[in-house]
């Protein structure tokens, strides 16, 4: 299991969201972990960032199509980034420290943007 | 008995004039290599698509990005992977996507442009994935 994991705020293309598109495409099976600003992938109160451009949670809300059907957030960057638990896509689930570390020692891969 | 070889693949994902990631990574790709271990790619992804770029024009005594890792693939194969989407986005082309869209070329002649089914395969068959 590959796990990504995205610090980082969204950018104007969503390219981190192309990688996890594509390896869920490719059957990997991927797994999402967003932390800190890279929360904001899943916020539903993200518009999109360029004329005629896909709103952040619009991609991600994908996922679970290609059967990456959790999205983890940690907890404690969510109130950090001034969100609260409704302000996310429905099929987000917060984790703590001690279930982050459980999704790392579980993966194969972890690969951080 | 003899050690088993580990695989790696260097995913880059910053552009060269920014962070001084692509000096790091060659300098982490050179200890790979040094130790006996393999590097099954390097894969150039977001801004880091500019490290290929064949049209620098480095100061006085100074080298492209792209120099470190054109000498590491000439001694080593190491195949030097750039993804097609993000590139085509920031107008680095190679001869055949130059030939689609009627432009000109611009990437090293060592670098290819691939999908992200390389990454896929990377999860697959590397040991271990390194993200700079």
């Amino acid at each position: 299991m590959t796990l990504i994991i995205i610090s980082s705020p969204p950018t104007l293309d969503l390219e981190t969201i192309e990688l996890v598109l594509a390896l869920a495409a490719f059957e990997q099976a991927p797994k999402l972990l967003l932390l800190g600003q890279g929360i904001h992938y899943a916020s539903l109160l993200q518009q999109e960032k360029k004329a005629k451009g896909k709103s952040p949670s619009k991609v991600v809300s994908a996922l679970p199509m290609y059967d990456c059907e959790t999205v983890y957030i940690a907890a404690k960057g969510l109130a950090e980034q001034g969100l609260e638990p409704e302000d996310l896509q429905s099929f987000c689930q917060l984790v703590d420290d001690e279930q982050i570390k459980q999704l790392i020692k579980q993966s194969k891969h972890c690969v951080n943007f | 008995m003899a050690e088993q070889k580990l695989r790696y693949t260097l995913i880059l994902t910053h552009s060269p004039s920014q962070l001084e990631s692509n000096l790091s990574a060659q300098q982490l790709a050179v200890e790979i290599l040094s130790a006996g271990d393999a590097i099954d790619r390097v894969f150039f992804y977001q801004d880091a698509c500019f490290i290929g770029l064949n049209s620098q024009v480095p100061g006085q005594g100074l080298q492209a990005s792209y120099q470190g890792w054109v000498d590491l693939q000439s001694e080593y194969e190491v195949p030097l992977q750039v993804c097609i989407a993000n590139s085509l986005r920031r107008g680095v082309l190679d001869k055949a996507e130059a030939a689609r869209y009627q432009m000109v070329d611009n990437i090293h002649p060592s670098f290819q442009l691939v999908g992200l089914g390389e990454i896929a395969e990377a999860c697959q068959s590397s040991d271990r994935i390194i993200t700079l």
